[in-house]
C-alpha cells in the first residue's frame, strides 16, 4: 500500500525541464568541442610517435656507423699505444680504450637520438615553416 | 559507436534521465542539467569500449549517479532544507512549489538511499540492476530501499502529494 504511493508518487513526478531540443543542442556543440580537443591530442599523439621513430633510427645508425669504426681506432690506438713510452699515464687509456669508445658510442647516440627527437619535433609543429622554407 | 546513433541514444534516455536526476539534486534543475552534460560527455568519451547498446540506459545512470556524486565532493553540497525552499523559483516557481515538498524530503535522506529509491520507485530497476549502478551489492541497495522508504515516509506523511 505504502509501496503503490511512493510509486504512483514518483510516476506522476514531472519537473518542469529546460526544452529536450535546447539540451540535445547543447550537448552537440559539447561534443563538437570534445571532438576538437580529441582530434588535437591525437595530433599531439601521432606527431611524438613520429619524433620518437626518427629518434630511434637516427640515434641506431650514429651508434652503428661509430661502432663499425671501433675496429680500426683500436688499431690506431694500439699502433700508438706501441711509441708510448711504458711509464706514460696514456698507456692507461690506451688499455681501456674499448670501454671509454662505447661509453662515448652510447652518448654520442643518445645525444644524436635526443636532437633529433627535438628538432623533428619542432618542424612538424610548424609546418607552415617548413612549407615555406621548401618553396623558396 | 558512432556520433549520429550516441545522439539517437542520448535522445531517446534524456528525458527520464534528467528528470531523474532533477529528483536526484532536489529541485536544483541547473545542477542536474550540468550533471546530465557532464554524463553524456563521459559516456561520449567512452563510448568505443561500450559494447552493448542495449544497456544504454543503465550505463548512463550509473555514469549520472557517479557524476553527481563527484560534484557532491568537489563542491560538497551544503544546501539546506531553508535553501531547498528556494531552489528553482526563479524561472519555473510553479513546478518547484509542487514538489516542494517532496524536494525537502529527498534532501533530507542521504545520496545513496535517494539514489536507491529513485530508481526503484521511479525508474523501475530491479534490485539487482540498482546494485549494478551504485556499484554495491544487492543487501546494500536492500538496505538503502529500505531506510529510504521509512525516512520518506516520514517527511512526506503530512505532503498534499502523498495520499494525506
Amino acid at each position: 500500500m505504502e509501496d503503490d504511493k511512493l510509486k504512483s508518487l514518483f510516476e506522476n513526478f514531472e519537473p518542469e525541464l529546460s526544452s529536450d531540443f535546447q539540451f540535445v543542442n547543447k550537448l552537440q556543440q559539447n561534443l563538437n568541442s570534445v571532438e576538437i580537443i580529441k582530434r588535437h591530442t591525437a595530433e599531439v599523439r601521432a606527431r611524438n610517435r613520429k619524433a620518437v621513430a626518427i629518434a630511434a633510427i637516427v640515434g641506431f645508425i650514429v651508434g652503428f656507423l661509430f661502432s663499425l669504426s671501433l675496429p680500426y681506432m683500436s688499431e690506431a690506438v694500439s699502433n700508438w699505444q706501441l711509441t708510448l713510452p711504458r711509464e706514460s699515464m696514456l698507456n692507461t687509456f690506451a688499455d681501456n680504450f674499448i670501454i671509454i669508445a662505447w661509453l662515448v658510442i652510447g652518448g654520442t647516440s643518445v645525444l644524436a637520438a635526443l636532437n633529433s627527437y627535438e628538432i623533428s619535433l619542432s618542424l612538424m609543429k610548424r609546418p607552415n615553416i617548413s612549407l615555406r622554407l621548401h618553396s623558396r | 559507436m558512432t556520433r549520429e546513433l550516441f545522439i539517437s541514444h542520448v535522445e531517446a534516455t534524456q528525458k527520464a534521465f534528467r528528470r531523474f536526476l532533477v529528483a536526484l539534486c532536489c529541485g536544483d534543475a541547473a545542477l542536474a542539467d550540468d550533471v546530465a552534460q557532464e554524463s553524456y560527455i563521459k559516456a561520449y568519451l567512452s563510448c568505443d569500449s561500450f559494447t552493448n547498446p542495449e544497456k544504454f540506459n543503465a550505463w548512463i545512470f550509473k555514469i549520472g549517479y557517479n557524476t553527481f556524486i563527484n560534484h557532491k565532493r568537489s563542491e560538497r553540497l551544503t544546501v539546506g532544507i531553508e535553501d531547498a525552499k528556494d531552489i528553482t523559483a526563479h524561472d519555473n516557481a510553479d513546478s518547484s512549489f509542487a514538489y516542494q515538498d517532496l524536494y525537502e524530503a529527498l534532501n533530507r535522506i542521504p545520496a545513496k538511499e535517494r539514489t536507491s529509491v529513485l530508481l526503484f520507485y521511479m525508474q523501475g530497476y530491479s534490485i539487482k540492476e540498482i546494485a549494478g549502478i551504485q556499484d554495491t551489492t544487492q543487501d546494500a541497495v536492500k538496505q538503502h530501499l529500505s531506510r529510504g522508504r521509512t525516512h520518506l515516509r516520514g517527511y512526506l506523511s503530512n505532503s498534499m502529494h502523498y495520499g494525506r
